[in-house]
């Protein structure tokens, strides 16, 4: 069973989407087929590429008064997977680099430890994911080889990859991220309650199962 | 307001209007209605907005 999860380092559902579906896999029978691809998609792909602002203040200038408002909650939400989202620290980027070096560390087999990696360094941290050495360290210290980590971001490398993700996930009809997919075939959206990803694994896995002809453990 | 999932699409659908309209292609799971970012930040719900009629468009059969 192949799980593809469009999303984006910059994206506090995506974290916490994250955190609900291993909590499913983690009562999931068959959580030892289950494969994780990532999938990029890009939140802010007009934010200047090399430029880091606060995101407290660019969600006042996006959503007004109400923006603080809006992260406590979510905030609130993270705190209840284990999360510490500090808007107040985070910087929002344009995320094509750390996208394309995810690319890359999933070339090197550390794909969700270097997801896991940036997803903290953004919300916990207030790392600036728009800076080669943030992006070159991190994706280090998740297992990516510095220096190819470095040879990619001084160049396109995985740029095609990142356009393709996003592209396909067009193609599937998604509306926003986190947007999981099960096998081509079942599409979940949004930050679901761990109970709900589980019963969605468990009606997928049947499903295949009976396709397949054998018989369901 | 910077481009999100839904207005890429609808920019690709526009700058390519002999395309046919994309055929859903997958079978929905889980809640409709769960969150997603959709433009750099995500809104939650107000609570009295949560609680929603069974959602028009939901698919799947595993609720």
């Amino acid at each position: 069973m192949k799980i593809e999860i469009w999303s984006d380092v910059v994206c506090p559902w995506c974290y916490i989407g994250k955190r609900r579906l291993e909590h499913a896999l983690g009562e999931f029978e068959h959580a030892d087929e289950v494969e994780i691809a990532w999938r990029s998609f890009q939140l802010n792909p007009d934010t200047p590429p090399g430029t880091a602002v606060p995101t407290s203040e660019y969600l006042v200038q996006r959503f007004g008064p109400q923006a603080s408002q809006m992260t406590g909650r979510v905030a609130a939400l993270g705190r209840e997977e284990g999360l510490d989202l500090d808007f107040d620290a985070a910087l929002t980027v344009n995320t094509l680099d750390a996208h394309r070096l995810l690319h890359l560390a999933a070339d090197q087999g550390v794909g969700d430890a270097a997801k896991e990696r940036l997803l903290r360094a953004h919300f916990t941290e207030g790392a600036d994911l728009s800076d080669p050495e943030t992006l070159v360290r991190l994706a280090g210290e998740a297992g990516v080889d510095s220096d190819r980590a470095r040879e990619v971001l001084a160049g396109t490398e995985y740029a095609d990859a990142v356009r393709a993700d996003i592209e396909l996930a067009q193609a599937f009809g998604a509306t926003g991220v986190p947007f999981f997919v099960i096998d081509r075939k079942y599409g979940i959206s949004g930050a679901q309650p761990a109970e709900a990803f589980l019963q969605a694994l468990r009606t997928a896995y049947a499903e295949e199962t009976q396709d397949r002809g054998a018989p369901t453990r | 307001m910077s481009m999100d999932i839904a207005d890429s699409a609808a920019a690709t659908a526009t700058a390519e209007a002999a395309a046919p309209a994309p055929t859903p292609l997958l079978r929905t799971l889980g809640d409709a209605d769960a969150a997603v970012c959709t433009d750099g930040f995500c809104a939650v719900p107000a609570a009295e907005a949560v609680t929603q009629p069974e959602a028009a468009t939901q698919t799947g059969a595993d609720k």
